[in-house]
């Protein structure tokens, strides 16, 4: 019966094209094997968190004993629920590097584009599942970091104050707002999951791009993905899941805030709050700006940039262009580690200068094509203007 | 039989109209669904609160739970009132009084923010910091937000830091040695 099936749906084939003699670049260096990875990564924080969630309560006056419990309690809690926060860390360790990498080869042109947009919308869904999920432990770090993100809902122009009241549900930070994330944390995954199998058939359909040129199926520059990439692949993973246990057993809380092992205290914020390591850029570009409006609006314009990227970088004719692009994708991505860096340290006067500096970097990565574009616009315009 | 004869016109026509039906049928399903995450109508009355002031003795700051929302109820010293009433107000980065007992229009005279003109020493203030939401600390000066450090005066105003308008006084009522919040 088994073998009828499989056979109806010609699973050998499939297994065949997209398993073993899937083209892949011969010039694709380790970077690639990063999105085996994640799509790895993803199935094991939806294991472990199946069975977090099946021992948490989402209830305010529940939710911190019930964490509690579950790391003290029950038999290899500790693990799951370690291996679940420190998995989220890891996993978006490893996107900033997929990331980096495509937008450092140009993954993103041409027929790739689909691949890169699906993949920004996986990128944007992904923020907010680890923010919801950093919610639920309700520690004093969860509880204070709902109220400050729904508190910038608020300067969204016209409709802020009516969206915060529907995110909230309630007027304060509480039950309502903890059982609705517990729902989306549990749901959106499935969502992001659809999303990955997306992101890998649209790789599949238009094929890797390599290290040098962008061309698909230029003769003799392809391989199969058996046996070599297959395994390439598992070895990250071997590596993946080598500092996952490392993490989890010897260095637990490496990523976390003590602050964040205190139930959460309504009338008390600690000194010093801050997001997780992968929020700190946001957190620092929300924090340099004076207005609400301005943190909210720049941080939008960032995201909205990293989607529009195959828009803004289409096409590097010119020669001058093509030198000067992998120079500035470092320093985007040097810029964006700084912010990270300055979001940690305590706000100075100084410190909000370099860090308008990183975000007007990280913002000329992406408008100096427009620029290059417009100047080229401006100069032959000029020059039939004078003859 | 009788059916219906359907040129090409017709059938666009006929397209347009399903579109608009099932975008109607869409916006009615999606309607209650997405209104049930409002807050519940519970939520949204104004509830009575009644406080004991003689448990608060000169000079002390304390945070009340008014159904979820923390209050500050402040009993200022003399020397304090006197503070908080020499400050200039064109200096001042909000000049609204926000407090919900008076005018909307009313500046942010010390004597519009106190209580009233006999029982001059207390503050009432609506407690989360008027820029993100945080618990702002009780100081000599007034208040401290912990998170990204705007300060109030004694008098609940925004005196520095990313904080744009004042701390809001709410609808309360003094009695005698009691205050009614929310009345």
């Amino acid at each position: 019966m088994f073998c009828l099936v499989c056979r109806k749906i010609e699973i050998g084939a499939w297994i065949k094209t997209h398993l073993i003699a899937f083209k892949v670049p011969k010039r694709a260096n380790l970077l690639y094997a990063i999105g085996g990875v994640l799509l790895f990564g993803v199935l094991l924080q939806i294991l472990t968190g199946i069975s977090i969630a099946i021992h948490y309560v989402p209830v305010v006056s529940k939710a911190f004993v019930s964490v509690n419990m579950f790391m003290r309690k029950f038999k290899y809690g500790w693990l799951v629920r370690s291996a679940h926060v420190n998995g989220a860390s890891l996993m978006f360790c490893a996107l900033y590097v997929h990331m980096f990498r495509s937008v450092y080869y140009r993954s993103y042109v041409g027929k790739r584009r689909r691949v890169w947009l699906v993949g920004s919308a996986i990128y944007v869904l992904m923020m907010c599942i680890s923010f919801m999920g950093y919610v639920l432990p309700w520690g004093q770090l969860s509880y204070w970091a709902a109220v400050v993100i729904t508190n910038f809902i608020d300067a969204i122009p016209l409709v802020g104050k009516w969206l915060r009241l529907f995110v909230l549900g309630g007027q304060a930070v509480r039950d309502s707002l903890l059982k609705r994330f517990f729902v989306f944390h549990c749901f959106l995954p499935f969502v992001l999951l659809f999303l990955v199998v997306l992101h890998v058939v649209l790789v599949h359909v238009s094929g890797q791009n390599d290290v040098i040129s962008n061309r698909t199926f230029a003769i003799g520059s392809r391989v199969n993905m058996f046996p070599v990439y297959v395994l390439k692949d598992l070895v990250f993973v071997g590596f993946y899941l080598l500092i996952l246990c490392a993490l989890c057993l010897a260095f637990p809380s490496v990523f976390s805030n003590k602050l964040n092992y205190e139930p959460a205290d309504f009338y008390s914020t600690p000194a010093d709050i801050k997001p997780e390591w992968y929020f700190m850029h946001y957190y620092s570009v929300l924090r340099i700006f004076e207005s609400k409006l301005a943190g909210v609006f720049v941080t939008g314009l960032t995201l909205l940039f990293v989607a529009a990227l195959p828009y803004i970088h289409e096409d590097l004719s010119s020669d001058a262009l093509k030198g000067l692009y992998r120079p500035s994708v470092v320093i985007l991505f040097l810029s964006f580690a700084l912010l990270g860096v300055l979001g940690a340290l305590r706000l100075s006067y100084w410190l909000v200068v370099l860090a308008r500096a990183c975000v007007c970097v990280y913002l000329l990565f992406f408008l100096w094509p427009v620029f290059a574009r417009l100047m080229r616009v401006i100069a032959l315009n000029l020059v039939t203007w004078c003859c | 039989m009788l059916m219906p004869v359907l040129n090409i016109d017709n059938v666009e026509l006929f397209y347009g109209f399903s579109c608009i039906i099932i975008a109607i049928g869409l916006g009615i399903i999606s309607w209650p669904l997405a209104s049930q995450f409002l807050p519940n109508a519970y939520a949204s009355v104004d509830s009575k609160m009644e406080i004991d002031l003689r448990a608060i003795c000169g000079g002390r700051c304390v945070t009340v739970n008014w159904f979820g929302t923390p209050v500050f109820v402040r009993n200022r010293l003399p020397r304090e009132v006197r503070k908080a009433r020499i400050v200039c107000i064109r200096l001042l980065k909000d000049r609204c009084a926000r407090n919900a007992n008076i005018d909307s229009k009313a500046l942010a005279f010390d004597r519009n923010r106190c209580l009233d003109v006999r029982s001059e020493n207390w503050l009432v203030v609506v407690a989360p910091c008027t820029h993100l939401g945080c618990m702002p600390n009780v100081t000599e000066h007034g208040w401290v937000c912990a998170c990204h450090g705007s300060s109030y005066d004694l008098s609940g105003r925004v005196t520095s830091g990313p904080a744009a308008t004042n701390l809001d006084v709410p609808k309360c009522v003094y009695a005698v040695n009691t205050l009614v919040l929310g009345a």
